[in-house]
């Protein structure tokens, strides 16, 4: 057993001991590396954003190389980085790690997920080199000018259909691997509040991720044959669409943010060196979250022409997502509340990240009143807030989780004066880049445009320079998670003295991660160990 | 998860009778719903139809796919999907119908 | 590497792929029901122009196949491999009917120039252009699941004649058998709704 899951190549060589592999270690990292590539691909595509943004006028591109950037910029960032970002890397890597299990249900079917994950990703690329060029209309597709547009927007759509069979396919092996895997003694009520948002997350993939398949397959043959069933000029209509697109849409919102929150209800108590407060209700809390999450997708088209009626229902519904998620915050919160915090880099990137989401879902609650999402709908009001919450959210809950479990993937630990520099830059960058898209939006410059009139150049000019800042900060934690990867100092099986199963095997785990499959006598986060009376606090 | 009771009946062998018996009942369904078809055009026609169809993919899901044998968490997503796709089909509905 | 032979949990991944598929063809319904409460009248039209006699005649083989496939089911618990081959081969044999009828009903529509896009086709009544393409689309979509199941099932039968499926070892066959189902399923439904309702 004396080997870890990086020396032993179950017998092949090179690269194809990666990419043929059924470990699920090795393929939560094969997804990290791969996200992460797609990631700076669409960070790169924002900085060229913003920097036609700079000035009024045209800057660097045309308006219509500007329509394809934001297109690609959201498809990527959207399928490529923040739905699978969390729960097929870190949860990958982690979920049977946490519940004891030496790996997924289906560990091929989990390869081919991945497989199917770089097929779409390529896929979704070519449409760049092929002629005709990148879809234009946006990553919601939105008929009739998808419909009519000659950009490549059904290969764009085929790569999402693609990409949502990835998708499913994760989610029902994570399902499966919960119910089926777990180890002796790992009830329900013990398992880490992380694999619990995972198993939220994985039943909003498989119940969502369906209705956008079947809609991106509808719109395909609406496009190669004419089938009339968005096209107002055949009886269509187009409004199908949007709810059919947004039935999965709004869902795969809190495919994003759901197993973000896990990695806050991780790390908060691990460094505030108490059990987590309140359990159940971050648990139910989740499972609500994606319950009504389900139901509230009418509140992205309150300007669309939709009744009234329905306005009415979807906007009530909509508030009321806002309950269990404060739930969490309050839940974190009083976590740390008399616990003795201890402010080490995953830590710092959990503090920024309820700061962050907090304003984001704070501003979401002005978006889903009726009345004031007329007002502010398709500005850059939306912009700035679902960077808010996907991003200062599910982003930099990403960024928490990989400096938590960096040393346990990779056996090394990292420079935290270094991490510290680079959490703050991303900080201080993040806010100045999105914070004057709140005042942008409010004075009614909308979203999706490459030219806007003089009075919107300071605040433009601020966000270009926040998106300058911003990369700086991911530049100094990448390269600092890099050189840590070659150079770091050995981390040691437990560095952060954390509680759950995952801290229990050595770093990096072996092969199937435990040497003896552990009993479980006692909850994720508490402190009393064996011959020990004291310490749960 | 399963009970000891359970977990002998879910790999059970469902007999020759109990299926032939079913595929009769669903062919003599077959026929009822192209009868009623035949004879019904108003509109209850719809709910007739659905209900009729309903029975038989019960029929089907019960005793074919041998959901009857199952533990509860199977039947349980199964009515999470049903509830699911009847909240869509009424939240969409509240659009269409008051647009 | 510890084998892993958990036929329970195999069964829950395909069931819960099942449920997936229903929630693909979910998306199909609920086109179907907006744009019949909008043109009742052009769906009537529309579903009295499809042969009715055809329609029932292919759900009585679907039927009958689910039925030997549930068979063949009991019969390899059994161990009874041979009975459970021939029902596994019936249950193909009749996909493929079920796929010959389809066929030659496209190509009695196509014939009359109704499919999506020709020119006969738009100028129809809107009712009646978004029937024929959701008939198109929802039976298109139908038959490619009965083609994949009748290539699964020819899969099966080989392993059943190697012996990777046999007496003691039957998930595949059983997952297949489920997957088949489901197929059917969704027919039992589609059945009425373009055939029957008037």
């Amino acid at each position: 057993m004396g080997t870890d899951f990086h020396t032993n190549t179950e017998g092949r060589k090179g690269i194809s001991s990666w990419i043929f592999s059924t470990d699920h270690k090795r393929i939560g990292l094969l997804y990290l590396y791969s996200i992460l590539g797609f990631f700076l691909t669409g960070v790169v595509i924002g900085l060229l954003m913003r920097l036609e943004l700079i000035a009024p006028g045209k800057t660097i591109v045309s308006a219509r190389t500007y329509d394809s950037l934001f297109t690609l910029h959201g498809i990527i960032m959207i399928f490529f980085f923040i739905i699978p970002g969390v729960p097929a890397s870190l949860g990958n890597f982690l979920l049977p790690l946490q519940i004891g299990a030496r790996d997924v249900a289906f560990p091929r079917i989990n390869l081919l997920s991945w497989w199917l994950y770089m097929i779409a990703g390529i896929t979704a690329i070519s449409t760049i080199f092929l002629p005709g060029g990148p879809p234009d209309t946006g990553w919601t597709f939105y008929p009739p000018y998808s419909i009519r547009t000659p950009t490549n927007v059904s290969v764009a759509a085929f790569a999402a259909f693609i990409i949502g069979f990835s998708s499913i396919l994760t989610g029902l092996n994570f399902i499966t691997t919960i119910h089926r895997l777990r180890a002796p003694g790992m009830t329900w009520m013990r398992m880490p509040l992380f694999t619990w948002t995972l198993y939220s997350t994985a039943w909003v993939q498989i119940l969502a991720t369906p209705v956008i398949a079947i809609t991106l397959l509808l719109l395909i043959l609406e496009r190669a044959f004419g089938t009339g069933f968005f096209d107002p000029s055949k009886g269509g209509d187009p409004l199908m669409f949007e709810h059919l697109f947004w039935i999965y849409s709004h869902p795969a919102v809190y495919v994003m943010i759901l197993p973000a929150m896990g990695i806050i209800s991780e790390i908060v108590p691990t460094f505030s060196r108490k059990t987590v407060f309140g359990y159940r209700a971050i648990v139910f809390s989740g499972l609500t979250i994606a319950t009504l999450g389900y139901v509230v997708w009418g509140h992205h088209m309150f300007t669309s022409g939709m009744s009234d009626v329905s306005n009415m229902v979807f906007s009530f519904i909509t508030f009321a997502v806002a309950v269990p998620s404060g739930i969490k915050v309050f839940n974190w919160i009083a976590t740390m509340y008399k616990g003795s915090v201890e402010v080490k880099p995953p830590m710092l990137y959990a503090f920024a990240f309820i700061f962050l989401f907090s304003i984001g879902g704070l501003t979401g609650l002005i978006n889903s009143a009726v009345a004031t999402n007329i007002h502010i709908h398709g500005t850059f009001f939306i912009v700035a807030h679902f960077h808010y919450t996907m991003f200062g959210g599910a982003g930099f809950a990403f960024f928490a989780g990989l400096h938590y479990w960096f040393p346990k993937m990779t056996g090394r630990m990292y420079n935290f004066r270094a991490s510290t520099v680079a959490c703050i830059t991303l900080f201080i960058g993040f806010n100045v880049l999105y914070f004057p898209m709140f005042l942008l939006g409010w004075q009614g410059m909308p979203r999706r445009y490459y030219d806007y009139p003089p009075e919107f150049h300071w605040n433009n000019l601020i966000s270009t320079l926040g998106s300058w800042i911003l990369a700086a900060g991911l530049l100094i934690m990448f390269t600092n998670l890099a050189r840590a990867l070659f150079k770091g100092e050995k981390a040691g099986n437990n560095p952060w003295d954390g509680t759950t199963l995952e801290w229990q095997t050595t770093s990096p785990p072996p092969h199937e991660n435990f040497a003896e499959i552990p009993v479980v006598t006692q909850g994720p986060y508490s402190r009393k160990r064996e011959g020990q009376e004291t310490g749960d606090r | 998860m399963l009970s000891m009771k359970e977990k002998k009946d879910t790999s059970g062998t469902t007999g020759h009778g109990t299926l032939i018996v079913t595929w009769l009942a669903l062919l003599f369904l077959t026929g009822l719903t192209v009868w009623i078809a035949g004879v019904n055009t108003d509109r209850h026609g719809v709910a007739i139809n659905i209900i009729v169809a309903s029975m038989k993919a019960g029929l089907v899901l019960f005793v074919f796919m041998r959901l009857k044998y199952e533990s509860l968490f199977f039947r349980l997503i199964l009515l999470l999907i049903v509830v699911t796709l009847t909240a869509i089909m009424a939240l969409t509905f509240l659009d269409v119908l008051y647009r | 590497m510890v084998k892993h032979t958990d036929d329970v949990g195999a069964k829950m991944g395909m069931w819960l792929f099942l449920f997936t598929e229903m929630l693909f063809f979910g998306g199909m319904f609920l086109l179907y029901a907006v744009y019949r409460a909008h043109y009742s009248a052009d769906f009537s039209g529309a579903s009295s122009e499809l042969n009715r006699v055809i329609g029932t005649f292919n759900t009585v083989i679907l039927i009958t196949s689910s039925f030997t496939a549930a068979l063949s089911l009991s019969e390899i618990k059994k161990g009874a491999l041979r009975s459970a081959s021939v029902s596994l081969g019936i249950t193909a044999l009749l996909g493929i009917i079920f796929l010959i009828i389809k066929y030659t009903e496209w190509s009695a529509k196509i014939g009359h120039g109704i499919y999506p896009g020709s020119a006969y086709f738009n100028d129809l009544a809107h009712g009646k252009v978004l029937f024929f393409s959701l008939y198109f689309v929802m039976t298109g979509i139908h038959a490619l699941h009965v083609l994949i199941g009748i290539v699964v099932f020819m899969v099966i039968l080989f392993m059943v004649h190697s012996g990777t499926v046999r007496g003691n070892n039957f998930i595949k066959l059983e997952n297949a058998a489920l997957y088949w189902h489901f197929v059917d399923i969704a027919w039992i439904y589609l059945f009425p709704l373009l055939y029957l309702l008037r």
